[in-house]
């Protein structure tokens, strides 16, 4: 089954999510979103990797995913988050931007890359690489810093995917990826014994 | 039995065996120092490639190890440094018996030593990069004790030394391209860009270095001085690999006159910004960063004699680090803060732990008699002597000639180091002042004592016999065949 037809859907996919973990407030929506994002990744890692080895992509981040969620639960002092209105517009416009400039460096940043390279992969790959950026500059907590870092991290191994095909590799990121989750969790539950997210 | 499985395997197996162990937090930490000697010690008895007799039987200890496809290498020119890597773990873990550390210190601690060495030995090496981070990722928990929420210091190092993988992954696929077509300018300076900047967030080069000062002040001082230790060496000689392999990299002029620049600037601002600081947690972060800043300007020399001033500057900041970490933590146990408006008078109180801080931190601004002098003295000896070729400078040390040029360097070096020794007599001039309890006591309790004593030795034999030590440090560059020759 050919799933070449999906690039434009993933790519959508992939903008929607990171915008939601950007923006969202409310811990449950901001792991749906980054876990429905590792869909995306899944899509364009497999179109130059084998499956078997781009369904690590897709299952680290689910457990990453997952692990982050099994600690929040039940964390009553993250409940009820509550922004401005000002301060939900200014996230959003500045992920609009971010989405802009996307559209406008990637055709220039697919040169770099290998001629087989779809321009949806480059554009997904940055779209999340400086979604991830942009939430990590606009946030002090810790385990939105996390978001951030797991966001950034699925861009580059996105692109990076396309132009290094290794089982090591495929290893090495995937304890990145868990480690980075489990630092989450470190900080998450020191947060809140000391009464903060 | 190949080399990465003695000095990496067997060493992982027992972090993890001592992680299930620590909250026999004495036995794991006596563990854990014989462990890391006896590699050391091992590193340099143990001949590798060559036949061995033991008893009746003969074997060889092969140096190579294959993972998923890959080839972990540890060589007998890696050994030196090795050995030298595990000795200074080793130091670091018996001084955490008189310094307030986690109880996981010892085996994450451990562990992130190993993926450091395994960072060195790893083929293709820019898979380092992964490894790198993998170490950074064990030193979190060590750096934020439990139950204290994760500082803007800890967060900003996760975020800027992550950043740093993915541009050095990328140089290294772009670098097979530059191989492919060497004369093809637009991609080697593309590659040198790339490169820069994942170094610049890897190594905390400036303007990134703005989060290392924040760490120190948040973070206990011993592990961070212990990470701040093992991260830039480990970081530098991956540099170095860069252009011990790549011929057309090391003869790229625009590599020295950036290190040069930045090294330049690194010294300059920090020892400036030491000089203003109330903290004494701060100006150890600024004493990293000057550090970092005089390890670029001794490869910016492009020479084996700055290769030779970087490897004993090794030594010279293992062991100044170490005396300065170590007595800001046994100060940092008696006083609720590290401020200046908190430790009036503590010279009167605890002698040995501030006579160490301030000993340490004039080794490191290059006082006389003390161990980090004759490095610096050679050094800004090598940057006044070193004259550029006409014709053969850069347009980057032709526009920056203000720092780079090697008179106005050594004046800016010069200037920096300045700013350490200010924010020294700063230091000394609070600590000296009389605080509520006139009168002198020595405060310190002998298990903090003795290994402060020691410190402050050492800085002086290092000092006054430079001989004795440094030479021998070179042993470390053995692995990098081309940059010596």
């Amino acid at each position: 089954m050919s799933l070449d037809g999906l690039a434009l859907p993933a790519f959508i996919l992939l903008i929607v999510t990171s915008m939601v973990v950007l923006l969202s407030r409310d811990w449950r929506w901001s792991l749906v979103a980054l876990s429905t994002q590792y869909l995306g990744v899944f899509y364009f890692v497999a179109q130059n990797w084998p499956f078997s080895m781009a369904v690590i992509k897709l299952v680290v981040g689910w457990m990453a995913g997952a692990a982050l969620g099994t600690t929040l639960v039940g964390q009553r002092k993250l409940e009820g988050e509550s922004l401005s209105f000002a301060g939900r517009v200014f996230p959003f416009l500045a992920g609009c931007l971010v989405i802009i400039l996307v559209f406008s460096l990637a055709p220039q940043v697919l040169t770099w890359f290998p001629n087989h390279t779809s321009i949806y992969l480059v554009d997904g790959g940055m779209t999340l690489v400086m979604m991830g950026l942009l939430q990590m500059g606009m946030t002090g907590q810790p385990y939105r810093v996390i978001l951030g870092l797991l966001t950034m991290f699925a861009g580059f191994e996105v692109l990076y995917a396309s132009v290094e095909v290794s089982i090591l590799v495929a290893g090495l990121l995937a304890a990145v990826n868990l480690g980075l989750a489990l630092i989450g969790i470190y900080f998450i539950t020191n947060s809140t014994a000391e009464g903060s997210l | 039995m190949s080399s990465p499985v003695i000095w990496m395997a067997f060493p992982l197996a027992l972090a993890l065996i001592l992680f299930g162990l620590q909250r026999y937090t004495r036995w794991v930490t006596l563990s854990g120092v014989l462990l890391t000697a006896g590699m050391a010690l091992l590193a340099i008895l143990l001949p590798v490639e060559q036949p061995m007799q033991w008893l009746n039987l003969s074997f060889k200890i092969s140096d190579t190890l294959n993972i998923l496809g890959r080839k972990f290498t540890l060589s007998s020119g890696d050994l030196p440094f090795v050995a030298f890597i595990y000795f200074i773990a080793s130091i670091w873990f018996l001084g955490s018996l008189a310094a307030k550390t986690t109880p996981s210190f010892i085996p994450l601690g451990l562990g992130m030593v190993i993926f450091l060495i395994a960072a060195l030995t790893v083929d293709p090496f820019l898979y380092a990069a992964l490894l790198i981070e993998i170490a950074v990722l064990l030193s979190i928990p060590i750096m934020s004790p439990p139950g204290i929420k994760a500082g803007y210091g800890i967060q900003r190092y996760l975020i800027f030394q992550t950043l740093a993988v993915p541009f050095i992954l990328f140089t290294g696929w772009m670098l097979t391209g530059v191989e492919n077509n060497p004369a093809d300018a637009v991609l080697a300076t593309r590659v040198i860009i790339m490169l820069g900047l994942g170094f610049a967030f890897l190594l905390a080069i400036f303007p990134f270095y703005t989060w290392i000062p924040t760490l120190v002040e948040e973070a206990p001082p011993y592990v961070t001085g212990f990470v701040f230790v093992m991260l830039p060496m480990i970081a530098v000689m991956f540099l170095l690999n860069f252009l011990d392999r790549y011929t057309w990299l090391r003869s790229d002029l625009r590599i020295y006159d950036t290190l040069r620049l930045t090294g330049v600037l690194m010294v300059t601002t920090a020892g400036i910004f030491a000089a203003f600081q109330q903290n004494l947690g701060r100006i150890l972060g600024y004493a990293v960063i000057v550090e970092t800043g005089l390890a670029l300007l001794s490869i910016s020399s492009a020479s084996v004699i700055g290769l030779g001033l970087f490897s004993a500057q090794l030594l010279t900041r293992a062991c100044g680090l170490w005396l300065w970490a170590l007595a800001l933590d046994g100060l940092k146990q008696r006083l609720p803060a590290l401020g200046f408006k908190d430790i009036h008078g503590v010279l009167r109180k605890f002698p040995f732990i501030s006579a160490s801080i301030l000993l340490a931190l004039f080794s490191l601004a290059g006082l006389p008699l003390l161990a980090g002098f004759p490095i610096r003295l050679s050094l800004l000896d090598l940057i006044a002597q070193s004259t550029q070729v006409e014709g053969q400078s850069s347009s980057l040390s032709t526009q920056f000639s203000f720092f780079v040029q090697s008179q106005t360097a050594v004046v800016w070096i010069a200037l920096g180091l300045l700013g350490l020794f200010v924010a020294g007599f700063h230091s000394l001039l609070i600590m000296a002042s009389p605080g509520e309890e006139p009168g002198w006591s020595v405060g310190e309790k002998p298990a903090m004592l003795v290994p402060l004593s020691l410190g402050m030795l050492v800085l002086f034999l290092i000092g006054l016999f430079p001989h004795w030590f440094l030479p021998g440090m070179q042993a470390i560059l053995r692995g990098f065949i081309h940059l010596l020759s």
